[in-house]
């Protein structure tokens, strides 16, 4: 048991359970701090993920592919955009509407293109690539952690410098953060706050596709249907922890990523009931909730 | 400006061909009770609300569909309430959406920060460029606001009601720095119901009444009861008639009341005061110095303090705010829109809100007899509109008539009265202040809370000041200090023994 958790395959596994859980929690970082609430990024992952992998496997290219996932987040985005944006829905309820929309859509795409309801396990996809990098991989402890890792582990450490240089350094992160504290303030000065959310929630729709990108074409070759599985929502728990700041973010998302496959893994070593191990991610989620809630309280009450 | 016309969707005619005139290089002050207009004659003209008529600048007409296009043409606004992005620093504010990048988008911070500094010295403002603007003072936050009106090029500023929230001694600093402007070419606009501001600062004033304008006016040429009389289209009493106070038994009785703050240190340190029936006591002193918190202690709002509060000789602590009303203790509230009523509910529905169950039987409510009620409270409050009407569509004055009309009748022992007349027209503010005059003569007690010097100054019996949760000075003879002295009080600048007065 203790040789599991402290073994160099623990953190490298880890980190494989981690990034779609990042990708989520970036995605819901980039919307929130422009003052719009999208919890609908489970159901972007879900519908980018078998878009991705259908467009992988039929054209033979994982560039491709990522890019159709991207393209498709961006797509599910924008119908929240349209409906609370241009509409002026509230966007809880629209993010409500459009998750039960994509588990219904993405099995419907899967059904429509592939004639099968369950998974695409049939159409393996062009897989996006793992990078291996000699020698650097055999350091122990972090070699493997570090230079042995899909690609996308290194998308996602680009995309941490990316978030912070943008929300810290940009006209266009100055733009975000200040309509997510004060619309009035923007919109006096010309900004048009739904212009400035709508550009977040383009962001927003590019990190759900990767992260969905991520589970067919990276984790499996190929979609299942609900393999999105709470990520989504585990996703924005670890934004909520991280209070915004894409570093902690990061780091939050890289415990639940650890306590996840810890459930999984440790099935195989502990002989204790698997129903119950299964329930440890979302339970964490729970528990971290309830600790950032009492924290935030807190804080309110010292002001 | 000319023949502009405004008429919100709600069917309310907020400007009804209203025309102004300034001059470049001018301090026009634009002066009116609440409601008529003044903000919204200034809004079109900045662009953030659109209207009918025609606007001219420099003798060409112009079309000014956003605050962008008036921002083009060298117009700017500092709104009443500030629309700063309290976590961002300064200078970040300053050059909010006009922010200096490379191509790339990305900013240029030094250059800012040189630039801002600049404008800092130019014009007097000193302020630290770094500090988030959440932590600044009122006055300081104003600064950043006119300093972000001048970067971005205006030569046109208007400032909506800038000395609302300032002590006298910002005000005349604030009034120093806009003289400097006007010497420096630029044309400042000021919206503003204060008589004397008008008299010391500017040079024409332009008064709007119910949306239309009266005239234009050469301040020098005009005496302050002349002003007043056409805002308000009738004489006004600036004073109000009041009896010789007779305090009579104490009512309420603050003990060493202490309340946390932010970190270390005390909102409320050790406060103790009394209130007496037949008086008027007033906790004058600037915004956050306390105050809110010794109301929500005394109001039984809030229970986490120290020391003791007794009213009519008993511990209010953990009370419920049924029980205690029900004493007799009422409140007026600082935040009428947010505690003080529920705006969208109905006149009628506000006004009965705190005894409709004592009108009830078996659940019904006796509406035949709380409408009769209501429609007599609204008469004697000079309230306009009907019982039905939606508290939202009321000016400011109107629906503070209708909260103090609810506290007042509720037969009250105690009234704790919290800025009752913040942004409330003239009219309604003699209203509401012969209001509590009659209470106070009836033999109640009535606690003050309040920001206005002059409202201070005509009201209170007795003053206690507030200053970084102290008291800093108690003042039994009213008439024996001026606004001067009671403004050093609150900023404390100087601090007076308080003299316990049991006699």
């Amino acid at each position: 048991m203790i040789g599991f958790v402290f073994s160099e395959e623990f953190l490298q596994r880890s980190v494989v359970f981690a990034l779609p859980i990042l990708f989520a929690a970036f995605a819901a970082l980039i919307s929130n701090r422009a003052g719009i609430v999208n919890i609908n990024i489970e159901g972007s992952m879900s519908v980018a993920a078998v878009c991705g992998t259908l467009a992988g496997h039929f054209s033979g290219s994982w560039i491709l592919g990522l890019i159709v996932a991207m393209l498709v987040g961006v797509g599910m985005s924008m119908l929240l955009a349209g409906a609370a944006l241009v509409l002026r829905t509230d966007s809880f309820l629209s993010g409500i509407a459009l998750n039960t929309l994509a588990t219904g859509l993405s099995v419907y795409i899967l059904y429509a293109v592939l004639g099968v309801k369950g998974d695409s396990s049939s159409a393996p996809t062009a897989a996006i690539p793992n990078i291996s990098i000699p020698i650097l991989r055999d350091i122990p402890v972090i070699g493997k952690l570090l230079f042995d890792q899909s690609l996308l582990f290194y998308v996602a450490i680009l995309c941490t410098v990316f978030l912070v240089f943008l929300l810290n350094r940009t006209k266009l992160g100055t733009e975000i953060r200040a309509v997510g504290h004060n619309p009035a303030a923007a919109e006096s000065v010309g900004i048009n706050p739904r212009v400035v959310k709508t550009k977040a929630l383009i962001l927003c729709g590019v990190f759900s596709g990767l992260g969905g990108a991520f589970l067919s074409m990276s984790y499996l070759m190929y979609f299942s249907a609900g393999m999105v599985a709470g990520r989504g929502f585990i996703g924005i728990a670890a934004e909520a922890m991280g209070v915004g700041n894409p570093v902690l973010t990061a780091l939050f998302s890289f415990l639940f990523g650890a306590v996840t496959y810890f459930s999984v893994g440790a099935q195989t070593v502990l002989s204790f009931p698997y129903q119950i191990l299964n329930t440890l991610p979302y339970i964490m989620t729970l528990i971290a909730l309830i600790i950032y809630a009492v924290i935030q309280k807190n804080k309110q009450s010292k002001k | 400006m000319i023949g502009i016309t405004k008429v919100y969707p709600i069917g309310v005619v907020a400007n009804d061909s209203a025309s102004l005139s300034v001059r470049k290089g001018e301090i026009h002050a634009v002066a009116g009770e609440n409601g008529a207009g003044k903000s919204t004659i200034m809004k079109v003209l900045y662009g953030a609300e659109r209207a009918e008529g025609e606007i001219f600048l420099g003798g060409k007409k112009e079309e000014i569909t956003s605050p962008k296009v008036a921002n083009a043409l060298g117009i700017g606004m500092v709104y009443q309430h500030f629309m700063l992005v309290k976590e961002f620093p300064a200078y970040q504010n300053i050059f909010f959406g006009i922010e200096e990048t490379d191509r790339f988008g990305v900013l240029k911070k030094k250059e800012m920060l040189e630039k801002a500094e600049e404008l800092c010295k130019t014009y007097d403002m000193p302020i630290d460029l770094d500090e988030p603007c959440g932590n600044m003072s009122v006055s300081n936050a104003q600064k950043v606001e006119i300093l972000k009106v001048l970067a971005r090029g205006a030569d046109i500023l208007i400032l909506d009601e800038p000395t609302a929230v300032l002590t006298p001694q910002e005000t005349e600093q604030l009034f120093r720095q806009l003289r400097l402007l006007k010497e420096n070419g630029y044309t400042v606009i000021i919206i503003t119901h204060k008589l004397k501001e008008i008299k010391e600062l500017c040079d024409r004033i332009t008064i709007m009444r119910a949306g239309k304008t009266v005239g234009t006016y050469n301040v020098a040429v005009i005496s302050e009861a002349e002003i007043s009389r056409l805002m308000v289209g009738r004489d006004v009493a600036t004073e109000i008639p009041k009896k010789e106070c007779r305090a009579g038994d104490v009512v309420l009785e603050v003990k060493g009341l202490s309340v946390k703050g932010k970190g270390e240190k005390l909102a409320v340190d050790h406060v103790s005061f009394r209130a007496r029936k037949g008086e008027i006591l007033c906790m004058a002193g600037v915004e956050g110095n306390g105050q809110r918190e010794v109301v929500s202690a005394i109001t039984g709002l809030s229970s986490a303090y120290s020391g003791d509060v007794l009213f009519e000789g008993k511990p209010i602590k953990k009370q419920r705010i049924k029980a205690i009303r029900n004493r007799g203790l009422v409140h007026i509230p600082e935040d009428r829109l947010k505690t003080g009523c529920d705006a969208g509910s109905s006149i009628r529905d506000n006004l009965i809100s705190l005894d409709y169950d004592k009108n009830s039987v078996f659940g019904f409510i006796n509406y035949k007899k709380l409408n009769a009620r209501s429609l007599e409270q609204m008469r004697a409050y000079e309230v306009k509109g009907s019982l039905h009407h939606k508290m939202a569509m009321l000016s400011g004055g109107n629906m503070q008539k209708v909260i103090v009309a609810r506290e007042l009748e509720n037969d009250p022992v105690l009234v704790v009265a919290d800025q009752p007349t913040r942004g409330v027209d003239i009219g309604a503010i003699e209203a509401i202040h012969k209001k509590l005059v009659e209470i106070r003569d009836e033999g109640k007690a009535v606690i003050l809370i309040s920001a206005d010097l002059s409202e201070v100054f005509r009201l209170s019996d007795r003053i206690i000041v507030f200053h970084e949760g102290k008291i800093t000075a108690e003042i039994s003879d009213v008439s024996s200090v001026d606004e001067i002295r009671l403004g050093r009080y609150m900023l404390g600048l100087e601090t007076m023994e308080a003299n316990d007065d049991e006699t």
